[in-house]
Formats: structure tokens, sequence, C-alpha cells
């Protein structure tokens, strides 16, 4: 079942195209890497699927309720550095209805906090942590309101191996029990164990989407691991 | 001493201005949190100068001069709010700014046509103890208002502070949130300019949230504290105008600066 359908998608901005005429389908248990190079339109094309970003040309449809139940990470943190909120207050917003929490809520905010290792500093304030303990907070807050998809952009960005580990068995996690995952990385290699498919975005673009066994196979792969070898 | 505080209670005048510039202070320390933490600080300087420039022009016209200002101040937050998220921030710096200037100037302009049926001082910097028994009731309410749409929102205006980004992403209605808020800002700043004046009125919104964040740890600590701050700073200043002698916006909004000095020091002993 497709939870998010792009039909020949055209992104860009003014005059500038950075995606033309790109179709896939993110449906139910899939996770799909995002990757190519900088300013191929990567960041574009996840504000899209979210609803963020108008197309030039082509559609995003949405499977029955999927647009409001979509998690997402975006690449930077928005918030100042003197914002005066705590970490259990930046992953409740990811639930929060109204002023009162219900117990339902409470006990999910609670479970994702543990299941990111940040329970024992929720009381912390936000500003006041590392770039990877934000990341994981940031993360567990896309977790706690994915319904149906999960969209992370440059999600492994100042996390450990450890961490970056983790996180991916979270997506496997996520995926198995029926939402959809897509998530734009660098770390390729890394990330390729644990998706199912690939979309490569060129610059110029062009966009071409695999399974993760074609991706390894494709001219873009054997690029990839030239150019990381010679760097 | 207790004196000092019963006797000025006596006055139906001081009691009227006690009850609508508490309630004034209030909301504009709970909205003024969201406005300073997402580096909107300014807007509401450039909201009362637009403000005084529309009652001025009211005057001149010979309409009710809040009936006017109200939904024209609430209109241009809209459009201010708008148009800082498509420019960049020193553009819309400018912006405020510039909208401040011409305000400032539509109501001098305006002023010197109203001439004399125009009380400058009174707009300009505030004359809350002169607040009309008439006009207690119709600001408490609006405050009210305000109050209760803070409260069902808050969790709205909070993820719209954090993070915009995640927010319009996950419920696709960060322009209307991000309108309300301004909304709220707006009737605030014009109610407010009746309280400490226009040219006054954003120490109101920025004060409070800057002391709080010192003391507090959570973003809904500052919140509550801000607001607790902002009533209690408004009290005292009052109080202070009447036995000292004092213009009663100066001194509350001076009352409002010696808290965050003192707010700031604890916050920097306390590292």
């Amino acid at each position: 079942m497709a939870l998010i359908k792009a039909e020949n998608l055209t992104l860009g901005y003014g005059q500038k195209t950075v995606v033309e005429g790109l179709s896939f389908s993110l449906e139910a248990g899939q996770r799909i890497l995002v990757c190519g190079e900088n300013g191929s339109g990567k960041s574009t094309l996840v504000h899209a699927l979210c609803g963020m970003h108008t197309p030039m040309a082509g559609t995003v449809v949405y499977g029955e309720g999927v647009k409001d139940g979509i998690g997402f990470l975006p690449q930077k943190a928005a918030q100042t550095l003197s914002f005066p909120s705590t970490v259990y207050e930046c992953v409740a917003s990811g639930v929060r209805r109204g002023f009162w929490m219900k117990k339902a809520d409470r006990e999910r905010i609670q479970t994702a906090l543990e299941h990111f290792g940040i329970l024992p500093i929720a009381k912390e304030r936000f500003s006041d942590l590392s770039g990877g303990q934000r990341q994981r907070v940031l993360l567990a807050r896309a977790f706690l309101c994915a319904q149906h998809v999960l969209v992370l952009d440059e999600p492994v960005t100042g996390l450990d191996p450890i961490i970056t580990h983790e996180l991916y068995h979270h997506l496997c996690h996520v995926s198995d029990g029926g939402r959809g995952v897509l998530f734009v990385s660098h770390d390729v290699s890394g990330a390729l164990e644990f998706c199912t498919h690939v979309l490569h975005l060129c610059r110029g673009g062009k966009a071409h989407f695999y399974t993760v066994d074609e991706y390894r196979e494709s001219a873009h792969f054997c690029d990839l691991c030239q150019e990381v070898h010679h760097a | 001493m207790l004196e000092m505080l019963v006797v000025p209670l006596r006055y139906g005048f001081f009691v009227a201005a006690l009850f609508v510039g508490a309630a004034t202070a209030l909301i504009a320390a709970l909205l003024g949190t969201h406005l300073t933490f997402k580096g909107f600080s300014m807007i509401g300087d450039g909201l009362s100068h637009v403000g005084f420039g529309t009652i001025a022009i009211a005057v001149a016209l010979g309409a009710a001069p809040l009936q006017v200002a109200v939904p024209v101040v609430v209109l241009t937050a809209v459009l201010l709010l708008s148009v800082k998220r498509k420019l960049t921030d020193a553009a819309a710096d400018s912006s405020v700014a510039m909208l401040s200037a011409a305000g400032l100037a539509a109501g001098v302009i305006a002023v010197s046509l109203a001439g004399t049926n125009f009380d400058l001082n009174s707009y300009l910097f505030g004359s809350v103890l002169a607040v009309g028994e008439e006009e207690v009731v119709p600001i408490l309410m609006l405050c009210a208002v305000i109050f209760a749409v803070y409260l069902v929102c808050y969790p709205a205006f909070f993820a719209l502070t954090f993070d915009e980004e995640f927010f319009e992403a996950k419920t696709h209605k960060a322009t209307l949130f991000r309108a309300l808020l301004a909304s709220l800002a707006a009737a605030c700043v014009v109610v407010g300019m009746q309280s400490v004046g226009a040219l006054l009125i954003s120490a109101l919104l920025i004060f409070p949230p800057s002391a709080a964040k010192h003391l507090a740890r959570s973003f809904r600590g500052t919140v509550v504290l801000a607001g607790v701050f902002s009533v209690l700073c408004f009290v005292v200043g009052l109080f202070l105008s009447y036995h000292l002698s004092l213009p009663a916006g100066g001194a509350v909004v001076l009352t409002n600066a010696a808290l965050y000095l003192v707010c700031l020091l604890f916050g920097k002993l306390k590292k």
C-alpha cells in the first residue's frame, strides 16, 4: 500500500529546477535511503513530501490519514541556543495537544525517552546538551509522532557510530511495524545495510530509484565507492 | 507600611488601573515569551508605533480610536510576521524599523491635523491611571479572551516557537498559528498602550521573559515566571508611581528593568 506517492514530480526554486520528473512510492515496511551530492535536491524533496514545498509540476499523493501522521526530523535544528526548554518539553511537542497531557501521551513520551537513552537527561535544558544528544532528542520527537511515515533529513549527523547503528535498528523496528521510512544520508555505506530501497538524486535534476541490490550493482554506487577511495 | 499599600486602594481610579494594568502585563508577558524566543522582540515596538499612528488618524477623522486601531494593528502584525518568514532576518528587522518610523510619522502628522483634541502624551507614555470606569470591563474581557486562547493554543505556540519547520510538517498549520500569535500580540499591544504607552509597551513583552529565563529551567516555567514577574513589576511600579509622584508607565518599565538586572546577576552567580 502506497503511503506516499510522487508522480512526475519536478521541484525547484524560481527558475532553477533541482529535481525533474521524479516518480516513486513509499510503501508500508519500506526504508528508502535518499542520497546524492550536495545541491542535488535531497532536502527539497523531503520538504515536498512533507507538504512544505510546492512542486513546480507533478503531485504528491498521500494514503488515507498519512499527511497528518508524518514524523519529521529537520536537517538543522531551528532553535536558538538561548531557548529555555527541557528535553522532556521538546519530545512532548511531538504529541502534545492540550495544556494538560493525557496519561497515554505521557506514557508514550516516557517510552520514547527510554528508547533513545535520554530519560536521565529529560529535565536538562535542550540548549545545554551536546550536538549528538540534541539530535537524539529530536529523533525521539520525530519517532513519537510518526504514525504512518518517518521522514529524516540527515539523522546521523553528529551521532557516534554506536548511536548511529542503534538508530538504523530503530528505523527497521519502525518499518517492521507497518510504517514507511524515508531518510537522507551521506553515510551511504553504513545505511545500505538497513534500507530496502535507494533514491539517488543527481545534480541537474535526474533521479534514480533502486532496490538495495540493484543499487550495489549500479554505476552510481561504483562512482561513489571510487570517490570515497580517492578521498 | 500597610497604610502605604491601603491608601491608594481607596481611590477607584487606582484600583481600575491596578486591574487593567495587571491583566495587560500578564498577557504581554505570556505572548512576549514566544515573541522574544522566536526572535520577534522588536515587533511590539513596531506595532505600538503603528497603533499610535492609527489612533492619531482615527482621532483626526473623528472615529473611535481603539475600534480602528485594533483591526489595523492586527492586520499589520499578520502581514509583518508573514513577511519575516519570506525575507532574511536583516530585511525583516529593516521592515519592522521602517514600519515603526512610518507609524510614528503618520501619528505626528495626524496629531498636528487633530490639533488640541489629541492627548499626545497619554498615548506615547501611557495613562493607566486615567482609564475610565467604562473601559475597565471591556479591557479585562479582552485580556480574558486572549488568556483563554493562549491556554488552549499553548502546545501549538510552544511547538511553533521551538521548531517551526517540525510544526509545519506535523500539522500544516504553522501559518495559521503564526497569524493567531501575531493577532493576539497586536491586540495586547493596543491594550498595553493605555498602560505604559506606545514608546514603552515593548518593555512589557521583552523584560519579563528575559528575566525569567535566568531562573526557570523549562519553557513552561519561563512562561509562568514571566507572568508572575510582569504582574508583580506592574503592581510595584504603580505603587511607586503613586507614592513618588512618578509617571506610571516609566515606573513600571524601570521596575521591570531592575528585576531583569537582579535575575541576570542571580543567573550568572548560579552558573
